[in-house]
């Protein structure tokens, strides 16, 4: 097969581009994110519930530290079946519709916005500004499988699999400069775009539990079926040996 | 950050996922680092890739030699030094290896 050569223009206007772009674009949202998040206000009730169940997984988790005592008086306030903070506290199960919150629909509205809007108008537009060039090619052999993935729309059938198109090496840009953002902005950034649709899809952006009564059941069971284990046992003689 | 207490041990976990965040920081800085290298020097296919695990070895080489014997202080395994973070920098490495391949070596542009 006869050797391709690119205009090296191309590496000046289209290869180095996309990178910087890329790159420049991530940072840019990383800090409208920072810039556009307001503190949320959270109401007492369901702070206060939030807490409760935060300390009572905090008591499983660690209650090996504690004397058994002290573990059994707080297991107690939580789970006594006449008085215990879980038995207790009667909450009306509120699932809330998002659609009707205005509040949560704002900034659920905001984290969608900033996240189509790189997604959709800066790849769109980079489809369009840079439809159909050859950047680059791969410094190592891929099989024909490969084709679909490093030349989107480039269909030529006689091609080398190593050649790159240009939307390929935007999407390779995107997945690529991840670990890069960790090293520039720090390890919980708002620019990596991917990590943000996978939050998307597994619902994990909604970190309150709904239905507040169902989760102090669970909880409450849990925390029931914990047994104290002391883990500092001969402590003193370990440290003094 | 962590003590032997018979069999039990009594781990921090923020600390190890602090750790682990290093750990990663270290081997992003590897994989660009060493990507731009086999990128400039024109490494291509199999050498390029045998370049990028004789580099990130050394790094946990490096690694290992400066924790010294306080090693089991930080990370749990040893061979979590060496295997926990080389796939994910792969990536890294390849970006960059193609980038700079392609800026810099003349006969593909």
């Amino acid at each position: 097969m006869a050797e391709l050569l690119l205009d090296s223009k191309i590496r000046f206007w289209v290869f180095l581009p996309l990178m910087a772009i890329t790159f420049l674009v991530g940072i840019i949202k990383h800090y409208l994110f920072i810039f556009m998040s307001n503190d949320k206000t959270v109401d007492k009730q369901q702070l206060t519930d939030s807490q409760a169940l935060l300390r009572s997984r905090l008591i499983r988790e660690n209650g090996k530290y504690l004397p058994k005592e002290s573990f059994l008086m707080r297991k107690n306030y939580f789970t006594n079946e006449d008085s215990g903070f879980f038995v207790k506290q009667k909450r009306q199960s509120t699932v809330k519709n998002p659609m009707s919150d205005p509040k949560a629909m704002t900034e659920m509205l905001k984290g969608n916005f900033l996240n189509m809007i790189p997604m959709v108008v800066i790849g769109g537009w980079i489809n369009w500004a840079y439809a159909g060039f050859l950047c680059t090619k791969v410094p190592f052999p891929l099989t024909f499988r490969f084709k679909p993935m490093l030349q989107k729309d480039v269909n030529l059938v006689s091609l080398d699999a190593s050649w790159v198109s240009s939307a390929s090496w935007y999407i390779i840009n995107l997945f690529g400069l991840r670990s890069m953002y960790n090293l520039v902005l720090g390890e919980n950034n708002a620019a990596d775009q991917t990590k943000a649709m996978q939050d998307q899809m597994s619902g994990a952006a909604l970190s309150m539990p709904d239905d507040i009564s169902k989760a102090f059941k669970a909880e409450n069971e849990s925390l029931t079926i914990t047994e104290h284990k002391w883990l500092l046992k001969g402590i003193e003689q370990s440290f003094l040996n | 950050m962590m003590m032997k207490n018979d069999q039990l041990l009594a781990l921090s976990e923020s600390a190890i996922r602090y750790n682990h965040f290093l750990l990663d920081y270290c081997q992003t800085s590897i994989s660009a680092l060493s990507g731009c290298t086999a990128g400039i020097i024109g490494l291509t296919g199999l050498y390029g890739f045998l370049f990028y695990f004789i580099c990130s070895i050394l790094m946990s080489f490096v690694l290992v030699a400066f924790l010294g014997k306080n090693k089991s202080d930080y990370f749990l395994s040893t061979q979590s030094l060496f295997t926990s973070t080389i796939w994910s920098g792969l990536q890294t490495y390849l970006l960059f290896w193609t980038f700079l391949y392609g800026m810099c070596i003349d006969s593909i542009i």
